[in-house]
């Protein structure tokens, strides 16, 4: 067993330890610190295989290999630069989320169920980007889904959260299952599934066809779902009705990111389909977009989070659909860190206040707002924090259409992301934080990463894309951007912080476009309407099936019954044939079955006698009763079939005629 | 052994009528004692064939003067259901309804059930085979018809006239096959072998319709379907397991051994009607299900649902795009079935234990498990994303194995199956959301969590699909020699 198991197994270890210890560990804060732990050691792992994978060598760990109509399946485990990357970012943020939840759990219901799922989140997260094929991809991409599932009702008894756990699950796996078509589309065409063999066949053109393409289009499908792109978006807001750490862990920082890496690692496939990139920068461009503006309506502080990882990781997509994978996840790593950041922030924020709502937050600590304030510039793309080199990277790696795009894109993000900071955030009270250490030192933390880490991933990520990109090129484009986030600052602060009358009259003009754009542009109505559609279609079917398959059946039987009694002279006709026939086989019966049975009865008895295990007596009586019950279940059943039956038969008879009769016509007609 | 494997059950059952009828508890532990014993015999002999690679067979003569043997077989496709059977039979006897008089008549029932199944997959003989199906057919009619719930009559008597129909059928197919072999036999192998070369005429296609009706009224399709519901609702808990667990198998091994085997040009010219029969059937048997309230009508229309793949995997064993495809499409199907029987035994005994305690199925009416009874509820939660097909379970296993047969050559079909997985999501999740979440009502409020035997019942069957979910390949490899067999490569 190769050291990089233990990465994704140490976390997967402590969930179960925390499941099975639940019940009897009374202090919450156990279970949290035990995750955290485990999350801790699991990041100095990843961290020790990063830095070897950075160093151009590949880690690689097989689990099993399974033989499938004589295509050897491996599944394992590989950590290049990417991987590597990705599994030191999941393992760290992991950490510091699961620090921070121990202070946010401490008043909330079953900490121990949610430690545990977190940690199997991590675990199953962790295995996800360290996988070395689509299958195990694919078996920890479902994982990782029931787990935000179970987390985002974890407040179980509110019906909000049930179904938004509901929604989530649902319009995500219509993604999966259109990534698991992929897969499926991908091994019938090579043969393989580990993504070495078959992206390298693909690059070479060794493999090519409809089903290599309809693979790229389908991973589009799932990485939809996952990453909440249009139009498989509408369950990402209503997600917010998990407790904050998940919000920041699963739906912001890492699981939802999982569609970009999942096109990013198949990027070959998507040059081998020029048709489906272009589809894929065309829907997260508008995803991109539309996000920005609903961010900017929104009256709820997570629902603005939620848009805006909407239009980040829109972002995110069209830098891979543009030609710049590599640009694409460091902006990945980069809003992590920021992303979370400004969760745990609004989180301090909505404990201290109890709510959501923006205009109704007060006594936010000076901690949350500090945190705030960072996060947002990072968003900004506002140097030198990593949002800033995350975006020089995207922009000096694309096309002009795609900057074009992200310069649009600039000041819109800054604008939705200051609104809340001058609405809520700007005036902090003076707290003592001395008695909640993990509440701060969380904030702290990730601050810190943010303002740092914007080169790390640039410097280890391209060395896995091919051929390596230069992504620290800051030209005059990058400098646009920061003029136009600049541009969002101010008429933030000129808005909602100065108040100047001229642009609430502005802002005014545009409130229908406010109003549409906070119901994220009706596609949210409009996936209810599908839903209700399916629903609809589901109840439709079901009576039919009542009435088609199994009351006309019976009204066909009854009819027939009563017709046949009506017509007294073939009814007696059939009766005194079937009587003489059966007054016939009585005879018989009695002469040759009756014998029969009665010799045997009393071989039987005798035999018993020989062997002597028990007295006649008890025998007889035994065998009598025994007759007696089985007669009796005869009789009980008997009597449901007396009258009936025969029309019964006769209507199911040509039941399955008229049903073979349909299909062979409709094979002759058809053909 | 096979024999042994076969007929202990039965042998079992008869020497419990003839014990005294008060002692009810050594009834019992005969009955269980004679059911572990198969499951063992079936354990070893399935580590044998893994071990050694080559099937057991056993052959004697039965009726020469018409050819037929009494012939059984344990190969990689009998094997997987096998054992599947005998682990249900198992697990039923410590289920069964309390009876109090009957407890005898019953356990014969179900023992010889038990022996009938069993029947019906090892026979490498058309005719043994018919005679175990219909044996295995009869006693269920009993334990819907005495034991069963309010409707049990007009349930019990549905059943058994559309099961008795479509072995009419299944009965003038197998002698209409018997007739075309040359010398007339009834050995499967010979008939297999024949059929390799038979072409798809009227003939062919005459014999296909009957195994079509005879196999499709138990798997069961969708026009044939109408007994199933009701004889689930109407069953008790164990008669629902074994019905949806091991007897509905019977129609699908039945399509992929016999109607494969045998008429597979014929088979092939009609795929595109099976194929879309099959995904009718899945699409269809998810959408039904959602719309029901009673949690126990909803699993028995999950399992049209289900069983529509193994269909669509039959079909795609004569049809397929390659022979690697092929092999795949007998993989799943088989694999499928396995899981189907553990997820959905499973699943009716959980219904079961959740009736005992609520009083009521009615989904509307249950609500609020999740914080007081949390095994019923993980494990309940456990078996529903097992059956929309979340990997580490063993639905995915054989449904992803279908997939892959199917998009090279039928991808509407593949497209239309994944639309029923979705359904089939959201209807586990509405019925996890009705009996787990809502408002508590007040009978969730007293309500027990499993007692240790409920917790060993569905714990074994739950811990029996993670196996095959995390570790496939053993099951996989046995299953694909048998498949190589039957396909002839």
């Amino acid at each position: 067993m190769s050291a990089l198991w233990l990465v994704p197994l140490v976390p997967l270890l402590a969930a179960i330890v925390i499941a099975t210890l639940s019940g009897r560990v009374s202090s919450p804060s156990g279970a949290g610190f035990l995750a955290t732990g485990a999350a801790l050691v699991s990041s100095a792992m990843a961290a020790a295989v990063a830095l070897q994978g950075t160093a151009g060598s590949v880690l690689r760990a097989t689990l099993t290999t399974v033989s499938l109509a004589g295509h050897p399946l491996t599944l394992g485990l590989q950590a290049d630069s990417l991987s590597a990357t990705l599994a030191l970012l999941v393992a760290a943020i992991s950490a510091t989320i699961l620090a921070y939840s121990v202070w946010y759990m401490r008043d909330e219901p079953s900490p121990a169920r949610f430690f545990a799922v977190m940690s199997l989140f991590g675990a199953a997260m962790l295995t996800l980007v360290l996988a070395d094929n689509y299958i195990l991809l694919y078996v920890a991409w479902e994982i990782v889904g029931v787990c935000s599932y179970l987390l985002i009702g974890h407040h179980w008894r509110e019906r909000t959260a049930l179904s938004a756990a509901l929604k989530a699950l649902l319009v995500t796996r219509i993604g999966d299952v259109g990534l698991l078509l992929g897969i499926a589309c991908l091994f019938a065409a090579a043969g393989t599934v580990s993504y070495q063999p078959l992206l390298t066949s693909v690059s070479n053109g060794m493999i090519h066809g409809p089903l290599v393409a309809a693979g790229a289009w389908l991973i589009i499908a799932g990485a939809l779902g996952k990453s909440a792109q249009a139009p498989l978006h509408v369950w990402l807001p209503d997600a917010m009705a998990g407790p904050t750490p998940v919000s920041a862990l699963i739906h912001s920082a890492t699981m939802v990111a999982a569609g970009m890496y999942l096109v990013a690692r198949s990027y070959p496939l998507f040059v081998a389909a020029p048709a489906a990139l272009n589809a894929w920068f065309i829907v997260t461009a508008l995803t991109a977009c539309g996000a920005a503006v609903a961010a900017a309506a929104q009256r709820d502080v997570k629902r603005v989070l939620a848009y805006s990882t909407m239009s980040q990781l829109g972002e995110m997509g069209m830098a891979i659909g543009a030609g710049a994978p590599a640009a694409g996840m460091v902006h990945l790593v980069a809003h992590a860190t920021f992303k979370a950041l400004l969760f745990l922030s609004a989180g301090i924020a909505t404990k201290a206040s109890g709510t959501n709502e923006l205009t109704e937050l007060h006594d936010v600590p000076r901690i949350a707002s500090a945190g705030f304030l960072v996060g947002a510039l990072s968003l900004s793309g506002i140097p030198p924090f990593a949002g800033f080199w995350s975006k020089t990277a995207m922009t000096a790696g694309t096309s002009q259409f795609a900057g074009v795009v992200f310069l649009a894109l600039a000041p819109v993000s800054a604008f939705y992301i200051a609104r809340p900071f001058f609405i809520a955030f700007r005036r902090p009270i003076r707290q003592d934080d001395s008695e909640a250490l993990t509440r701060v030192v969380p904030v702290l933390v990730l601050a810190a990463a943010t303002a740092s880490v914007g080169f790390a991933p640039a410097l280890f990520i391209p060395a896995w894309s091919a051929p390596p990109t230069s992504l620290t090129a800051v030209d005059v484009r990058t400098w646009l951007d920061v003029a136009g986030a600049l541009i969002g600052w101010a008429v933030a602060f000129g808005l909602y912080e100065r108040r100047a009358p001229l642009l609430i009259a502005a802002a005014n003009r545009v409130t229908f476009v406010g109003t549409w754009a906070r119901s994220g542009f009706g596609v949210d109505a409009f996936a209810n309407a599908v839903a209700a559609l399916v629903r609809t279609f589901s109840a439709v079917t079901s009576r039919l099936d009542v009435a088609a398959f199994d009351r006309m059946i019976a009204t066909a039987a009854r009819a027939g019954s009563r017709r046949l009694s009506g017509t007294p002279a073939f009814d007696r006709a059939i009766g005194m044939e079937v009587l003489a026939g059966s007054r016939r086989l009585s005879r018989f019966d009695v002469d040759v079955f009756d014998r029969a049975a009665r010799r045997t009865a009393s071989f039987t008895l005798s035999m018993a006698g020989l062997i002597g295990r028990a007295d006649d007596q008890l025998l007889d009586q035994n065998i009598e009763r025994g007759a007696v019950g089985i007669g009796g279940v005869g009789a009980r059943v008997g009597a449901l079939q007396t009258g009936r039956v025969y029309h019964y038969l006769f209507a199911v008879f040509a039941w399955i005629a008229v049903v073979t009769l349909s299909v062979v016509v409709a094979v002759r007609v058809w053909r | 052994m096979l024999t042994v494997l076969t007929f202990l059950p039965f042998a079992a059952g008869g020497l419990i009528l003839l014990l005294p009828r008060r002692r009810d508890a050594s009834l019992r532990f005969i009955a269980i004692l004679a059911a572990a014993t198969t499951f063992v015999i079936g354990a070893l002999l399935m580590v044998q064939l893994a071990q050694t690679g080559t099937a057991v067979r056993q052959q004697a003569a039965w009726i020469p003067s018409i050819g037929a043997s009494y012939a059984l077989g344990f190969d990689g496709l009998s094997a997987p259901l096998v054992l599947l059977t005998t682990l249900l039979g198992l697990l039923v006897l410590f289920d069964l309804p309390a009876s109090g008089e009957d407890t005898k008549e019953l356990l014969f029932l179900f023992l010889t059930m038990e022996t009938g199944v069993l029947g019906v997959f090892l026979a490498s003989d058309l005719l043994l085979f018919y005679v175990f199906w219909e044996v295995a057919l009869v006693p269920l009619y009993f334990i819907i018809g005495i034991w069963g719930h309010e409707g049990r009559r007009e349930a019990a008597l549905k059943f058994f006239l559309y099961t008795r129909a479509g072995s009419l059928a299944l009965l003038l197919a197998i002698l209409a096959l018997y007739f075309r072999t040359e010398p007339r036999s009834f050995d499967l192998d010979a008939i297999t072998a024949a059929g390799r070369a038979s072409g798809s005429g009227t003939f062919a296609a005459l014999v296909l319709l009957g195994f079509a009706l005879g196999f499709g009224v138990k798997l069961p399709i969708v026009p044939l379907h109408s007994w199933l519901p009701d004889a689930h609702v109407e069953a008790p808990t164990a008669g629902s397991v074994m019905l949806a667990g091991v007897l509905l198998k019977m129609g699908g091994y039945g399509s992929v051994r016999i109607a494969v085997g045998a008429v597979p040009a014929a088979f092939q010219r009609f795929a595109g009607v099976f194929i879309a029969i099959a995904v009718i059937g899945i699409v269809y048997g998810a959408a039904v299900a959602m719309a029901q309230r009673d949690f126990k009508r909803l699993v028995a229309y999950t399992s049209i649902n289900h069983m529509g793949f193994v269909l669509l995997g039959a079909t795609l064993a004569v049809t397929g795009a390659t022979a690697a495809d092929r092999t795949l499409a007998v993989n799943g199907a088989i694999i499928q079935m396995v899981s189907h029987g553990l997820l959905t035994g499973g699943m009716f005994l959980l219904v079961g234990m959740l009736q005992e305690r609520m009083g009521t199925r009615d989904l509307m009416e249950l609500g609020g498990l999740w914080g007081r009874t949390p095994v019923f509820a993980g494990v309940l939660t456990a078996f529903a994303f097992a059956s929309f097909g979340l990997p580490v379970f063993s639905g995915f296993v054989g449904e992803f194995q279908v997939f892959v047969a199917a998009v090279a050559r039928w991808p509407w079909a593949a497209a239309a199956a994944a639309f029923g997985v979705i359904i089939s999501t959201a209807l586990y999740l509405r019925a996890l959301q009705q009996t787990l979440f809502n408002t508590p009502t007040a009978r969730s409020l007293t309500a027990t969590d499993l007692s240790v035997r409920e917790r060993g019942l569905v714990g074994v069957l739950l811990a029996a699909s993670v196996f095959i979910g995390v570790a496939p390949g053993l099951l996989i490899s046995i299953v694909e020699r048998g498949a190589r067999t039957l396909l002839g490569q």
